[in-house]
């Protein structure tokens, strides 16, 4: 099923010993000269030796074998966990390949590829939270240097936001990949389903115009992470002509045009979206969040709006605390921020907004506790702060951490 | 100085939207409707070397390994160093350091002011040629013999330089014990403990040498970028206090300096609960900002529960340039910080009960500069109408990042705001050609080089020669320029509220000590009346432990006076 990205998957992962080739060779050359040694003792050098034979050998059953007893001897030994683990990634054998790679990363917990790959076999075995949090922590901690794994961690990081409905993260991330030029029509479907706001599990059938107008509006997007945005924008309006009442079109390129600064015409859009689709959430929160800090007030009554048509979402209630605040409005907007809190969004910015609420109004105790809830979420999510293949810096999420728009982004609502 | 992060909840929060400001004016004080003429060249005029003969340029040696100092400096100073009346120059630049040995060895610039809007470089005489990789100057007279002094801040080691009065100075760094090793940034005189002499306020920035530089950019490729500082640990600024002996005590710790660990840039020393204890407000990188209350002569942090440590939604920004000024005239001292491109440079209004709100989008400072990153910034009446206008130099701090961005540029226009009395209108696309053109702009020193009352401006350029730009604005209105000697009270009158009446204006302002990025400014304060002919009234109000207020009456315009404490007169 394209939604666990078939095609885009680590194709060459069983054998590299990212920690020793040089090692590894040297006990081939060894094993080779006593290859008729069949009744070699059982030691870990010996057991070890003959595993990597048989691994390079592509005697893949009798390698996992090997490893398994010389991981036995010595279980601190990272290149066997390692080979294990790609060996039984290669076999689709995704619990055992999980448990080899947590093995490796208790023997060396600072291996972001060891992260990344656990986080792939988690991305097959379904366990979605895991999987993102395995994959982020590996980019975090950096990855060896290689295009395609870090390409197939990012695709498959892309398609677990998808699959939270965290469109806007998804987007980011398959954007960042469409930028290190995978422009292929999985990258673009995904970037079109990010961009419509399309969960996986709703994708049309192959073949069907729906699909079509999808993939179009993702290459539309990959476009525009290549810096090509007036092409990108050419395909958008030819969309708009040819399916205007697509669910979504029009917030769509509304944020695409708003990521241009071209606001006035996004804000068109949005209303567009509006008027085709008067439940539409995101493109009343999108109108809200354009007017923050320039006419709150104007802003505060698209959020109404967002909160009216969906009250359980954080979200919502957040953005129009933070409107109302910004309007001088402080009693409106302790009401709403603690709407959010009560949604148990632990995010250090809703607490942000809260201690500043309470302080305008006058509740000093509360206004002291939402900014020592703020303190302490603001450490936890400034962890290591490594360089990483991306070339730049990004948080290592907590182990327990939930991504914040995980459950404050308006889900579609057709 | 940062990349916005990709995960940001709110980045996409703060596009913007031209529309009315619902909260976007302040103050019901009379306002003179503005006389000032635009000439040829605009409000701001450049005077190019040919005429100024400052034919210097900054050097930073950037290199392939991408050190970040390379891309963060230099600052520049007005400063009357022999007393003429004149206001001269200083210049910063890059130099010999651990990670560059440039050759021939390059020098910073002290150039005489000769009075005819031509300069003379001096520096060879005077002996200010600095010699590592210059940052920062600070110009205060710490030793209280009416000379003013240089504080150099370098990456590496500082460089205190007394004034013999003679036209030279002299490196007294260790013996005054203000060597500040590490990584300084901006500094600022001010006397904290009201003791009369002029403490030093030292901003570290990371703690970072060659040996620690991180790789940053694109790790197929190779190709490197300037880290984001977040990747450096934060170091603590330092706090020297004046024994008035010419040695320097270091009381960061016991005065409250050293409790938090920040990555400073700009430091302003104001007054933000009125009570006549100097505080400082300090701009961190990647970090929250610091408000350094003043309790009497030690330091509490109160950047968060003031609301300046973050942005609205929470965030740490990353601040560089910083001012202070009561720009709505409600009586109390507001902030201004610059950051970087996605984040908006802030104005926080002072709320009166060390709270503080940010006007920045109200104003449309927000939306005017999101896509900037700001250095150099200060607060002053460029059209003397009597309102405290904006300058803002900017310039992103990556020479690629118009490879990684298709709207921020890395030489970036300079803003300048006009106070309308009711609100900042931006001004800068009709103020002349000089604000069409992009710099990599950082350092900005206010200063009034050709004595005419309008206040021009000096611009640092970062790999360039520097911008001296004259002001053409204020052509029509009347002023008084006044110097502050303090003779109780420290000599450079750092904290002095001085009051002024001409008919129905009434301003006030405190006379804050540094502001912007790197730099120092003329210490006179020009008095703007608009067209009124003159002033009724002068209050001059001391700072401790002078403290005593003075006034005067029925002044003339459109001169420069020096007030010498308790002299009680008005000299030329």
């Amino acid at each position: 099923m394209w939604a666990h990205g078939d095609n885009i998957r680590l194709a060459a992962v069983k054998h590299p010993s990212f920690w020793g080739v040089g090692f590894a060779g040297c006990v081939i050359l060894a094993l080779v000269s006593c290859s008729s040694a069949s009744a070699a003792v059982d030691t870990f050098a010996a057991l070890s030796a003959r595993a990597n034979a048989a691994r390079d050998a592509e005697h893949l059953d009798d390698a996992v074998r090997l490893y398994r007893r010389a991981l036995a001897l010595r279980p601190s030994w990272k290149d066997g966990w390692w080979s294990l683990g790609t060996i039984y990634y290669d076999q689709d054998s995704y619990t055992q390949a999980a448990h080899a790679f947590r093995n490796l990363l208790k023997a060396d917990p600072k291996n972001g590829t060891g992260y990344a790959m656990l986080g792939l076999c988690e991305f097959e075995l379904a366990q979605d939270t895991a999987a993102l949090q395995s994959l982020r922590t590996g980019l975090s901690l950096g990855l060896i240097k290689d295009q395609s794994l870090r390409n197939v961690v990012l695709y498959h990081e892309g398609l677990l936001l998808l699959r939270k409905g965290q469109f806007t993260g998804a987007g980011d991330t398959l954007a960042l990949l469409a930028t290190y030029g995978e422009a292929g029509d999985q990258v673009a479907l995904a970037l079109g389903m990010a961009a419509l706001r399309i969960l996986p599990r709703d994708l049309p059938p192959e073949e069907s115009q729906q699909r079509g107008v999808i993939l179009r509006a993702g290459r539309a997007e990959t476009l525009a992470a290549q810096k090509k945005f007036d092409d990108g924008a050419r395909i958008y309006a030819e969309l708009i002509a040819e399916a205007p009442q697509f669910y979504g079109i029009h917030c769509a390129y509304g944020t695409y045009l708003l990521r241009e600064h071209l606001t006035d015409e996004a804000l068109a859009e949005f209303r567009q979206e509006i008027k085709n689709n008067p439940r539409h959430v995101q493109s009343y929160l999108e109108m809200a969040a354009v007017q923050y800090h320039v006419d709150s007030a104007a802003g505060a009554q698209y959020a109404e709006q967002a909160v009216k048509l969906q009250p359980t979402l954080p979200f919502a209630h957040y953005l129009l605390g933070l409107l109302y605040a910004d309007s001088g409005n402080y009693e409106k907007a302790v009401t709403q921020l603690e709407s959010a809190e009560r949604s148990h969004i632990r995010e250090a910015d809703l607490y942000y907004a809260l201690s500043r609420a309470y302080s305008r109004t006058g509740r000093k105790a509360d206004a002291a506790r939402a900014r020592a809830t703020f303190l302490q979420l603001s450490s936890q999510s400034s962890g290591p702060q490594e360089p990483n293949i991306y070339g730049e810096h990004r948080p290592l999420q907590g182990p327990d951490a939930n991504h914040p728009l995980s459950s404050v982004e308006a889900q579609p609502q057709r | 100085m940062r990349l916005a992060t990709r995960r940001e909840m709110l980045r996409w929060l703060a596009l913007g939207l031209p529309a009315c400001a619902a909260r976007a004016s302040f103050g019901a004080t009379p306002h003179a409707a503005w006389q000032g003429t635009v000439s040829k060249g605009g409000l701001f005029e450049i005077v190019p070397p040919s005429v100024s003969g400052i034919s210097w340029r900054h050097s930073n040696g950037r290199s392939p390994e991408y050190y970040l100092p390379e891309t963060t400096g230099a600052g520049c100073a007005f400063l009357d160093y022999d007393n003429d009346g004149w206001m001269d120059i200083y210049l910063v630049n890059g130099g010999k350091c651990d990670f560059y040995d440039p050759q021939p060895p390059l020098h910073n610039a002290l150039y005489r002011n000769n009075r005819d809007g031509t300069f003379t470089d001096v520096t060879e005489k005077a002996g200010v040629a600095g010699g590592g990789y210059g940052m920062g100057v600070a110009v205060g007279d710490y030793n209280r013999d009416g000379l003013a002094d240089l504080y150099l801040t370098q990456y590496g080691r500082s460089i205190l330089y007394r004034n013999n009065g003679d036209g030279t100075f002299v490196d007294v760094t260790e013996k005054a014990g203000v060597a500040a090793p590490g990584w300084a940034s901006s500094a600022v005189w001010f006397d904290y403990d009201h003791d009369g002499f002029l403490d030093l306020f030292v901003c570290r920035f990371v703690d970072f040498d060659r040996s620690k530089n991180v790789f940053c950019g694109n790790t197929q490729s190779g190709e490197r970028y300037y880290c984001v500082p977040r990747v450096y640990p934060p170091a603590q600024s330092w706090l020297f206090h004046n024994n008035g002996d010419g040695t320097f005590r270091d009381v960061s710790k016991e005065s409250g300096i050293a409790r938090v660990l920040g990555k400073a840039w700009g430091v302003v020393a104001t007054d933000v609960n009125n009570d006549g204890w100097m505080d400082l407000f300090v701009a961190n990188d990647t970090l929250p900002n610091f408000l350094f209350l003043n309790r009497e002569g030690k330091f509490e942090e109160i950047g968060l529960d003031a609301g300046v440590g973050y942005s609205p939604e929470g965030h740490a920004r990353s601040g560089m340039g910083v001012d202070s000024a009561d720009y709505d005239q409600d009586g109390w001292q507001d902030l201004f910080v610059a950051n970087v491109d996605q984040e908006m440079y802030s104005i926080y209004h002072n709320n009166h009960d060390l709270t503080f709100d940010d006007m920045a989008g109200p104003f449309g400072v927000g939306r005017t500069t999101r896509l900037l990153s700001g250095w150099g910034a200060k607060f002053f009446d460029y059209d003397n109408d009597g309102n405290l206008d904006l300058f803002l130099a900017n310039g992103h701090p990556d020479d690629k990042i118009e490879v990684h961005s298709s709207h921020v540029k890395y030489q970036e226009p300079l803003l300048l705001f006009r106070n309308t009395g009711k609100a900042l209108e931006d001004v800068s696309a009709t103020a002349g050609p000089v604000f069409a053109q992009s710099f990599a702009a950082r350092g900005l020193a206010i200063g009034d080089f050709n004595n005419d009352g309008a206040t021009d401006v000096l611009v640092s350029v970062n790999g360039g020669a520097p911008l001296l730009l004259k002001n053409c604005a204020a052509a029509g209105n009347h002023w008084l320029g006044v110097r502050l000697i303090g003779k109780k009270s420290n000599p450079d009158a750092i904290g002095a509220r001085i009051t002024w009446q001409a008919g129905d204006l009434k301003r006030s302002r405190l006379k804050v000590g540094g502001g912007s990025y790197l730099s120092s400014h003329d210490p006179r304060e020009v008095l703007g009346i608009g067209p009124r002919t003159k002033i009724d009234r002068l209050e001059i109000r001391w700072p401790q432990p002078g403290g005593r207020t003075e006034i005067f009456t029925d002044l003339a315009v459109d001169r420069y006076v020096t007030i010498v404490e308790g002299s009680g007169s008005l000299a030329p």
